[in-house]
């Protein structure tokens, strides 16, 4: 079937894409001013340990074939040693990664559990005061910044009640739950405005169309309609906003992170970047580069999964 | 003595223009009865499709529908009805456009499936070999395979084909056209028609036709009723009125159709614009665009005036017609 030869197609467009992103983030230590093997060594090493330190990292090669090495090292999954912990960056990466994993996916699940229905009632009841009171809820959430909506979640949640730890990713699962659940609130408080809104943009065409004319002509139940003939097709083009909105939530995730004290991947960007952790910094950004192209293929997947047409339109 | 199907009397609609009122099906009245195929016709924007859409309770959102609808649904007298108790109970509707009327991310099958499976309670499997039966029907070749096509992977007949089985799935007694062949080419349209007619005769079904192509109508249909702003200006037997107009309008309608000319040297159009809703004239609605236009039709109220016993006019000079 077509659709699944465009999902193929855009599995090998994520080739050069990740070429490209490797590249850039090989540029940054080419760019960045100072002499890196000064920062490693350090300000009283000698010119010859300096020297040892530059043939032993090949730095005076051409830079293609620095950059050539440095595909294939990544290829292998070494992404070099941190400057401040002389640990492999990947050991660095691996436990963060899990912490934020945990954050996205309760975030992005606690956002559509609170989009979905949001948007559908806003869109049946779109003018009304359902609609009306759904729209001020998404400014108000747009108007505040994630730290402050976190601090306040701390202090009129957290505390007060003593359900949720104020910070700190737990061990057990049902200690990681609770850790994370204000966390991933605070993501979904700040990324459910952006979907609530395309959402009901999209039910409303959907709603005013023609096949759902069609639909309720045949008359089956309000659920059944919006079930068979509204949610899907107009999910085909709120996926894309998702999917952005996903790429927005890593970086809130960073401030979230901090907010939290979670040791997850923003917190340890923040702490690599304070450092001057040039390899550290360079994991990150690639993993984070990798997570956002990771998330838009899925998103054309999902696109591809909802929408029988895709294979034409591409 | 015939009882009617369907009876629509002074049936107005209201649309939001930007925030503004506006009236564009004005009083229209209408009859019909069982097995009867009765065509609108009418330039573009004098209401077809909105009066279609009222009959069923499928207005575009801000519409609001007034005026009578009676329809007789189990073989008795026409009764009020509320358009959700008609739809998959004996009222159902095929639009202009089969590729916008059909749900692209259901498969083909599962379209026509869904009107058995809500109203016959039917389970997945008899309802999926009921959508093939009503596919086979309305001369769907293969209709296994295409069973599990999405809409967009057919061409624009066999869409309109699903369009029609989808609307027949439910047996219905009355099925409402809006256009359902402008979008097709001209082969693909007679076979359209062709299968309406089939299907009138061996389900006695009561059809109403929308098309702005009298060709068409005159061949399907056994009344006529032209529309001009809002309102039914004449109906009446389909070749009478489409031979002898009682209505100006009417007469110029044909008289811009090629193939009523004779040969067809001068295709005229009819001069001027047809009028919008927000500005309809006041009496006549067509008298500033009339031939025959005089001071008192300016002042003439609506009203369709019988003149014989199947044939009515809105025109209150219709011997400006009579033939020399
Ligand atoms: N959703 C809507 N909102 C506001 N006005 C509308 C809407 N739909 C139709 N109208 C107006 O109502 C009038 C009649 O529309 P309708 O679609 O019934 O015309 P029609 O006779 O079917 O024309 P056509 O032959 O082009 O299909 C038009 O003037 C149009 O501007
Ligand atoms: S009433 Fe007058 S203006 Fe109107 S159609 Fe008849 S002759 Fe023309
Ligand atoms: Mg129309």
């Amino acid at each position: 079937m077509g659709r699944f030869s465009f999902i193929a197609k855009r599995l090998l467009q994520v080739i050069p894409m990740m070429l490209g992103i490797i590249l850039v983030v090989f540029l940054l230590l080419q760019i960045t001013p100072g002499d890196p093997v000064r920062q490693i060594v350090g300000l009283r090493a000698t010119e010859e340990q300096l020297d040892e330190v530059r043939e032993e990292m090949s730095l005076d090669d051409h830079v293609l074939v620095q950059y050539g090495r440095y595909v294939a090292l990544i290829a292998q999954g070494d992404l070099g040693y941190s400057y401040k912990s002389k640990q492999p960056v990947t050991s660095l990466i691996r436990d963060r990664m899990v912490v934020t994993a945990w954050l996205l996916t309760a975030g992005i699940f606690l956002t559509l559990l609170i989009s979905i229905p949001a948007a559908i009632a806003a869109a049946l009841y779109r003018g009304r005061a359902a609609d009306q009171v759904i729209r001020g809820a998404g400014l108000l959430g747009l108007s505040m910044p994630a730290f402050w909506v976190g601090v306040m979640l701390l202090l009129l949640v957290a505390l007060p009640t003593g359900w949720f730890p104020p910070g700190g990713f737990g061990e057990t699962f049902g200690e990681r739950i609770r850790s994370i659940f204000l966390p991933a609130l605070t993501l979904a408080l700040g990324s459910s405005p952006f979907i609530i809104r395309s959402l009901r943009a999209s039910m409303i065409s959907v709603l005013n169309s023609d096949y759902v004319a069609t639909g309720r002509a045949s008359g089956g139940s309000r659920r059944r309609l919006i079930r068979r003939f509204v949610f899907r097709n107009a999910a085909v083009s709120s996926v894309t906003v998702l999917a952005l909105e996903i790429g927005f939530l890593l970086f809130g995730a960073v401030v979230i992170e901090t907010t939290f004290a979670l040791p997850g991947l923003g917190q340890g960007l923040v702490l690599a970047a304070r450092g001057r952790d040039l390899p550290a910094i360079q994991g990150y950004t690639l993993l984070f580069a990798v997570i956002v192209v990771a998330v838009y293929l899925l998103s054309d997947i999902a696109q591809a999964m909802l929408d029988p047409r895709v294979e034409i339109e591409s | 003595m015939s009882e009617h199907l369907l009876e629509v009397s002074d049936l107005r609609v209201t649309m939001q223009r930007r925030g503004v009122p506006i009236t564009p099906v004005d009083g229209v009245s209408l009859t019909l009865d069982r097995g009867e195929i009765l065509g609108i016709a009418g330039e573009s924007g004098s209401g077809k499709t909105l009066t279609l859409r009222a009959i069923l309770g499928l207005l575009p959102r801000g519409g609001v529908a007034e005026g009578d609808l009676r329809f007789a649904s189990d073989g008795g007298r026409p009764a009020p009805y509320v358009p959700t108790d008609v739809h998959g109970h004996g009222i159902s509707i095929v639009f202009q456009e089969p590729m916008t009327a059909l749900n692209p991310t259901m498969r083909v099958g599962d379209l026509i499936a869904e009107g058995p499976r809500i109203h016959q309670g039917m389970n997945k499997a008899d309802a999926r070999a009921r959508a093939i039966e009503l596919m086979r029907l309305v001369g769907i070749p293969t209709p296994e395979r295409r069973a599990r096509m999405w809409p967009h992977q057919l061409s624009g007949g066999l869409r309109q084909r699903v369009m029609v089985a989808t609307a027949l799935s439910t047996e219905p007694k009355l099925v409402l056209c809006d256009e359902p062949t402008t979008a097709l080419d001209v082969s693909v349209q007679d076979q359209i028609l062709g299968l309406l007619q089939d299907l009138r005769m061996r389900f006695d079904m009561a059809i109403i036709f929308v098309s702005h192509d009298i060709a068409v109508l005159g061949e399907l249909c056994d009344r006529l009723a032209i529309m001009y702003a809002g309102q039914i200006v004449e109906i009446g037997p389909t070749d009478d009125v489409i031979s002898r107009p009682n209505h100006p309008y009417t007469a110029a309608l044909m008289a811009s159709v090629p193939s009523f000319q004779g040969t067809s040297e001068e295709l005229q159009g009819i001069p001027g614009h047809p009028p919008d809703p927000a500005a309809f004239a006041s009496g006549c609605r067509f008298a500033p665009r009339c031939a025959f236009a005089r001071e008192d039709c300016k002042e003439a109220s609506y009203e369709l005036t019988p003149t014989s016993d199947d044939r009515a006019t809105s025109c209150i000079h219709p011997e400006v017609l009579a033939q020399p």
